[in-house]
């Protein structure tokens, strides 16, 4: 695999007053040896036009957040470089620099120069051309600890090098020798080093600890609940109370604890099941659609109600084989309608099926598990999708309230909602939500705290300068205020819809267009 | 300002009759007091004290970049009866000033005296903390022109663990010669000063006051560091005199790296009793390189007795300070309410007895010479009233040169503020050094242009405290 690397991008000012700036400033950091009599300023840079050659020869490791890969690079291009200082004649001012740098306070093993160490100070330019680089490097990227390029061998085979001195061609040789040896260890320990920091410092790794101690102190005086859903500003942090009772639920799950702490606006995995019984899952649906199969039936099969397997026991019991039929052709039709994502609205423009896909363009999909699972069934997401539109109520009224499921249960069937609403939907969702209405539970991701995303930490008070900070989200953040809102747009949006759609099912049970069955459903 | 210890070591050189500005790296001593003075950094806190008259002692305190210190130990084995605590000691002694330079004539007659200083020796040693660096000096006169100075520092943090420099000296009132060897880079210096002129003209030293007081030295350095075969060589000349009318002090120097094409000229001049002016012309021929430097010190006299007494002197001076100086006196007196002794002016003496006495050649009422016939070899027969002018001369009034001299000397200065600045560097240097209750107080400051940016930015800020007694 190689690359074609726009070289023509490079000629661009700005970039090469930022070349020069950072280059000025590496060459005059720290202190200038007194053979210099000025500082190094750069007199002109060019990047030529001749690109370099970049080939990735292998990819050891490839992950969200690491890449290993080996490349190889080769360059005969046409970059100069010139360089302008003053260099120090007298050999003997360079004698007294240096004598004087050992002196304790002040002058006393020097002895006192009348003005043979006058200083004599000759221009210089130095012009690097001709540069040729062929090297085999490797590049580990790791989001925790960085960008590191390695070379493998010495990427330097040959450099150009002229001065004012070309004429001296003792002094000729020296440069020469000096600045290649210079460049190989740049290419060896300078480069490396600074590539590392530079990614550090983009990475902003270790701002996060720091913003942590920052926020702890404020923090621990307001003791608010992390998750305390009225104060929206508060939401961004470890409260001591939040944690306390984290630590809480931890014991429990470890000391098999009865008393389990509850925590507002989470669903306990033991309690899980009260919510999943209202799942529409493909039996649900079938049940609602066909408003005959009898709540017996029903009954025995809802305790399976999270699979989507295909009720065969319904099939086998029943002896009447048009019940049978049109069960299945209810299921192949529930089936097809996720698949084929029908809109109520124009039947004839079928949306092609998702496929399985992987985007690695669009991160914030791509950064969660769940999402990917829902990629890989999208059936099931839009299950989801549907579930998450019923739980304001689910969470609003008790749980145990059994006089609600009927009319939760009214919902016929799955959401029929159009592709790019439910995209709108996760998009302005954070995905921690999934956390919430599918994985609770010590196993599960939301109490791994050590994930792969790194930790961030959030300011306990708006504060105006620190802004930026809210675009930081936690893991274990969830905006519970803008779930809520989103779900509640989306119950009005349904019940303006259900009228709509009664109407586009009668159209549609009637018409009954047939429609492919959809691809062998692995489960 | 000279450090305690610096200065005990300065009245050890006075007390063995070693002269240093026949030395050559002192050929310009005059014009960098003035113009490269340097500024103190941070605080500085040193205490002195000489607890016998062969020994003292020195305890130093600053907080540049931390806070560290030195102790420092100093041993003479001449008696070191001429040094003073900061609480009396005159600023004149205390600062790095202007060096007016005697001619060395009448040295025969300390020849006799420093016989039993041909042995003396010096020892001095330091020790800094934290860090543990270590600083020694050891001065050893072989004979009564020749010393040894060995100075050494030690710290463990350098590569070789310290560096050890030795002067072998030869300082003759014609010349002065030295041999330097370091063992840093095997560096090896020679270095030597000629005086010209015949300046012992000994016989007419009682007879006639020395109008002639100047002195042309030439000196030479050659340097050359063998480990890294890095040579240097600069020549010197100076030209100190005396303004015959006034009795101040002036002294020009033009020094030449020939290897570099540098060429460095000063002219300092003590302007009055309290300023002195100086400023140096550096030029490189090579390079057509240029710059400009001017300085002067001013002093400030004492609230205590403002005005210096003339009460056992006449002088017979020219210049308007001393005018007014004479004048100030008078006044002085006529509210102490005492008898008016009026400074006998040159007209007064030359009108009450016109042959007895020779003061200035030059009479500055009418500028017209009078040189007085009595004086000249070919009348023998006045020689007794010759002996009898000279007598009388050298007892009652004094030429305007050593009238000038001890003028300056017994001055009582409070504080002296010194400025420098330099075209091509772009940069002011100020300080301020004076005398605070019993404490001798230095501050000052040096501001410099950023050649990048081009704004005003301080390099250097300190103060520092000295106490000695």
């Amino acid at each position: 695999m190689s690359f074609k690397v726009n070289w023509k991008s490079l000629e661009t000012d700005s970039l090469t007053s930022w070349t020069k700036d950072l280059l000025t400033s590496a060459l005059n950091s720290g202190k200038s040896p007194n053979i210099l009599a000025s500082s190094i300023s750069i007199k002109d840079l060019n990047f030529g036009k001749i690109a370099p050659n970049f080939e990735i020869l292998e990819i050891g490791e490839l992950g969200r957040d690491r890449f290993r890969g080996i490349f190889k690079i080769n360059y005969e291009g046409d970059f100069h470089l010139t360089l302008h200082t003053n260099v120090q004649a007298n050999p003997l001012n360079i004698y007294y620099s240096n004598s004087m740098e050992k002196e304790i306070d002040s002058q006393f093993v020097t002895p006192n120069f009348l003005l043979s160490n006058e200083q004599f100070a000759l221009p210089l330019d130095l012009k690097l051309s001709d540069i040729k680089i062929s090297g085999i490097g490797i590049i580990v990227f790791s989001k925790s600890k960085g960008l590191t390029l390695v070379f493998r061998n010495d990427p330097l085979d040959s450099i150009k090098v002229s001065s004012t001195f070309d004429t001296v061609q003792v002094l000729a040789n020296f440069l020469q020798k000096q600045i290649e040896t210079q460049i190989r260890d740049l290419f060896r320990e300078t480069l490396p080093t600074l590539i590392h920091q530079f990614s550090l410092k983009y990475l902003s790794l270790d701002n996060n600890s720091d913003d942590l101690h920052a926020h702890f102190a404020s923090s621990s005086r307001t003791h608010s609940s992390a998750l305390d859903p009225d104060n929206e500003f508060n939401n961004f942090t470890y409260s001591s109370k939040n944690l306390q009772k984290n630590l809480q639920l931890f014991n429990t799950r470890e000391t098999l604890d009865l008393h389990i702490p509850k925590f507002k606006g989470i669903i306990q995995r033991s309690h899980l099941e009260k919510f999943t019984q209202n799942y529409p899952s493909l039996l649900n649906s079938l049940y609602l659609n066909l408003h005959e199969i009898d709540m017996k039936s029903y009954n025995t099969y809802n305790n399976n109600t999270g699979s989507n397997g295909i009720p065969i026991d319904l099939l086998i019991n029943d002896k009447n084989f048009n019940r049978t039929n049109r069960v299945l052709k209810e299921i192949s039709d529930i089936q097809s309608n996720s698949f084929y994502k029908q809109s109520n609205n124009n039947k004839d423009t079928t949306v092609k099926p998702k496929r399985r896909r992987i985007k690695y363009s669009t991160r914030k999909k791509a950064a969660s598990p769940t999402s990917t699972l829902i990629n890989d069934d999208f059936h099931m997401a839009s299950l989801h999708s549907s579930v998450a539109s019923s739980m304001p109520m689910s969470m609003s009224s008790s749980l145990s309230d059994s006089e609600e499921r009927p009319q939760l249960l009214a919902q016929p069937r799955p959401m029929r909602i159009s592709p790019d609403f439910y995209q709108a939907f996760l998009k302005s969702t954070p995905e921690q939500c999934w956390y919430q209405c599918k994985r609770v539970g010590l196993g599960t991701n939301y109490f791994n705290f050590a994930t792969s995303q790194p930790i961030s930490t959030s300011p306990i008070k708006k504060d105006p300068a620190r802004d930026f900070i809210k675009e930081k989200k936690s893991i274990n953040y969830i905006d519970i205020n803008k779930v809520n809102n989103k779900l509640k747009e989306l119950s009005m949006d349904r019940s303006g819809k259900r009228k709509q759609r009664n109407y586009g099912s009668a159209t549609y049970e009637s018409e009954n267009p047939i429609v492919a069955p959809p691809p062998p459903y692995s489960h | 300002m000279y450090t305690y210890m610096e200065y005990l070591q300065k009245c050890f050189y006075k007390s063995t009759n070693w002269n240093e500005d026949n030395i050559f790296s002192n050929i310009t001593a005059s014009s960098s007091a003035i113009l490269d003075f340097p500024i103190p950094t941070g605080f500085k806190l040193d205490s002195s004290n000489k607890s016998t008259e062969y020994s003292a002692s020195s305890f130093t305190l600053s907080n540049y970049h931390s806070i560290n210190g030195s102790l420092a130990y100093l041993y003479s084995s001449v008696p070191l009866r001429n040094t003073m605590g900061t609480k009396e000691i005159s600023l004149q002694d205390a600062l790095v000033g202007f060096r007016i330079i005697e001619p060395s004539s009448n040295n025969h007659k300390q020849l006799s005296s420093s016989k039993r200083h041909d042995r003396s020796s010096l020892l001095y040693g330091r020790m800094y903390f934290p860090g543990s660096a270590l600083e020694a000096m050891i001065i050893k006169r072989i004979s009564a022109h020749t010393q040894l100075l060995i100075k050494c520092i030690n710290n463990p943090h350098m590569d070789k663990n310290g560096t050890m420099i030795v002067y072998l000296q030869k300082n003759a009132p014609k010349y002065s010669r030295e041999f330097i060897y370091s063992t840093n880079e095997s560096l090896i210096g020679f270095r030597c000063l000629y005086n010209l002129g015949n300046s012992d003209n000994s016989l007419n030293t009682a007879l006639i006051p020395k109008f002639d007081n100047s002195v042309i030295s030439i000196g030479t350095e050659l340097w050359y560091a063998a480990r890294t075969m890095s040579p240097g060589l600069s020549t010197a000349f100076r030209y100190s005199t005396r303004s015959t009318s006034t009795g101040k002090p002036l002294t020009m120097t033009l020094a030449v790296n020939p290897i570099l094409g540098h060429l460095s000229s000063t002219y300092t001049v003590k302007t009055s009793v309290a300023s002195t002016f100086s400023s140096r012309y550096d030029f490189n021929f090579f390079s057509y390189a240029s710059n400009l430097s001017l300085g002067f010190e001013l002093y400030n006299y004492s609230r205590e007795n403002p005005v210096h007494s003339f009460a056992n002197r006449s002088v017979n001076l020219s210049s308007e300070e001393n005018r007014f100086l004479s004048h100030q006196d008078r006044k002085v007196r006529g509210q102490h309410g005492g008898n008016t002794i009026p400074i006998r002016s040159h007209t007064s003496i030359a009108q009450k007895d016109h042959s007895n006495m020779i003061i200035n050649p030059i009479q500055n009422l009418d500028n017209y010479y009078h040189i007085n016939p009595t004086l000249l070899p070919e009348k023998k027969k006045l020689l007794d009233e010759v002996e009898l002018a000279a007598h009388l001369s050298s007892e009652n009034s004094e030429s305007v040169t050593t009238a000038f001299q001890n003028l300056v000397n017994e001055s009582d200065f409070a504080s002296v503020v010194k400025f420098s600045t330099s075209l091509n560097d772009r940069m002011v240097k100020i300080l301020w050094e004076g005398r605070v209750k019993d404490f001798l107080v230095s501050t000052g400051v040096k501001v410099g242009m950023n050649p990048v940016t081009n704004a005003p930015e301080f390099n250097r800020f300190g103060v520092s405290f000295s106490y000695a007694c």
